[in-house]
């Protein structure tokens, strides 16, 4: 392998730790959330700072590699691509510690659980934490057949996302005293459904990666 | 515009070059990038029949300047350079003043005119960034200027003929990079006036300066296409492979 391949071959390494971390970080999210598990939300926060520190890395590695190696091409739309994704990373990364604070605060533990089922929280969950496993799969096969389908559930999502808002707006209606903790309820919605986006954006980068093709802001993305 | 219709060139048994067709637009910068031996600079110096002077070889197929096929019968080839400069990787100054290297091709050519040579030298130093470094030195020897000085008087001494196409054979590959920035910076001058093509062995070099890029290997014009798509997108898996570093 030459000088240039393990180098890029490393930085590709540190991007799929860091999507590691933030898969488990997001997958123990999910778990505290449903499950009140203020002591696994407290794991989650401690290691959100993890998270941050291979940004700055991967984000100073790839500086060099730009300034050192001048890469053109495919290794120029990898390192663009890495760039881009350890940010997407990080984001996600954020919104998961933000799950994790909204557990440990405790706000909502009144919020019974057939609401939860009926606002179908669990399944946005599940949905966001396999866009992220199957974009890793994308990137590490550099096959980029499965993005549509990845692109297909950000609009499962979405969908999840609008029928929920819809239950807590009548939900709030008939219960006003739990209004604080319906709020809190939306902003958990509200990132879990921002993690859709950033899973499609990371599809995108993944693409424009692989197939040099520009998906951002196309209508016909599939 | 310059033009290659199905070239084919040899050297004696040698096939330097296979078939090749490409258009290169008035005003506009081409590179040609490729590994060693791979006809880039062949191609090149068929522009302004350089390799005539070579014993043995042999062309088919049209190369055509501003309309005109220069290897039909009854071209000047003396007119065509003049019309078609060159710049070598090396700077070549005569051993002559400053001031008389420029003038050199105004006198092979028969013109006697002191300020109009006087005028043109001038104009022809300014056009290649030099006159104000040399302005006052005119009559010292050309040998007296640095490697990179020497390289833009061999460039006001093709431009004080007025050509409309300039070759440039890997002209900065023996400059240090602060006269290579010159050279380049140069060269986006020169391409409002010039049709400029440029043989490199520097991918960034052909990034930086060229509109359009065409990749040679095995005396196969690989690819040719726009420079930026080249680099960021190229259509053939041997051009990503050689401009990657992943070639052979």
């Amino acid at each position: 392998m030459k000088h240039t391949e393990k180098e890029l071959t490393g930085l590709k390494e540190q991007v799929g730790e860091m999507w590691r971390l933030v898969l488990s970080q997001l997958e123990k999210a999910k778990q505290a959330y449903l499950t009140g598990d203020i002591e696994l939300a407290r794991e989650v926060a401690s290691r959100e700072k993890r998270v941050n520190t291979f940004e700055l890395k991967i984000d100073s590695d790839c500086e060099n590699f730009i300034a050192l190696f001048a890469p053109v091409a495919v290794d120029l739309r990898l390192v663009l691509s890495l760039i881009k994704i350890s940010g997407t990373l990080e984001r996600i990364g954020d919104f998961a510690d933000g799950i994790a604070r909204h557990v440990i605060l405790d706000a909502c533990s009144q919020l019974a659980g057939a609401l939860k089922e009926e606002l179908g929280i669990e399944a946005m969950f599940d949905t966001v934490i396999s866009m992220l496993s199957d974009s890793f799969v994308t990137l590490e096969s550099e096959n980029t057949k499965l993005s549509g389908r990845i692109l297909r559930k950000d609009e499962e999502v979405d969908a999840l996302y609008r029928k929920a808002v819809g239950i807590l707006t009548g939900h709030i209606e008939k219960n006003p005293a739990q209004g604080y903790c319906i709020l809190e309820t939306l902003l958990v919605l509200r990132k879990l459904e921002r993690i859709g986006d950033h899973c499609s954006n990371i599809v995108e980068e993944i693409v424009f990666y692989i197939d040099a093709k520009i998906l951002k802001h196309s209508k016909n993305r599939e | 515009m310059i033009q290659s219709k199905n070239i084919d060139f040899y050297y004696s048994d040698f096939h330097a070059l296979k078939g090749i067709s490409m258009e290169m637009e008035a005003h506009t910068v081409t590179a040609f990038i490729g590994p060693s031996g791979c006809g880039k600079s062949t191609f090149l110096r068929l522009f302004n029949r350089m390799n005539d002077l070579i014993p043995g070889t042999r062309l088919t197929g049209e190369c055509i300047v501003d309309g005109r096929d220069i290897y039909a019968r009854g071209v000047n080839v003396d007119e065509l350079r003049k019309q078609v400069g060159m710049v070598f990787q090396k700077p070549n100054p005569f051993p002559k003043s400053i001031f008389e290297n420029v003038a050199y091709g105004l006198r092979v050519n028969g013109v006697g005119d002191r300020k109009f040579i006087e005028q043109r030298v001038e104009e022809s130093l300014a056009g290649a960034a030099l006159w104000n470094e040399v302005k006052d030195k005119l009559k010292k020897s050309a040998f007296e200027l640095s490697g990179g000085q020497q390289q833009r008087l061999c460039i006001a001494r093709a431009l004080a003929v007025k050509p409309s196409v300039l070759l440039m054979d890997e002209p900065a590959s023996a400059l240090d990079p602060i006269s290579t920035s010159k050279i380049e910076e140069l060269i986006h001058e020169l391409k409002k006036d010039y049709t400029i093509v440029i043989v490199t062995h520097n991918m960034q070099q052909a990034a930086r300066v060229s509109d359009k890029t065409g990749f040679f290997m095995l005396g196969d014009l690989v690819e040719f296409s726009d420079t930026k798509k080249m680099f960021l997108n190229p259509d053939k898996e041997q051009t990503q492979n050689y401009i990657t570093g992943r070639f052979g």
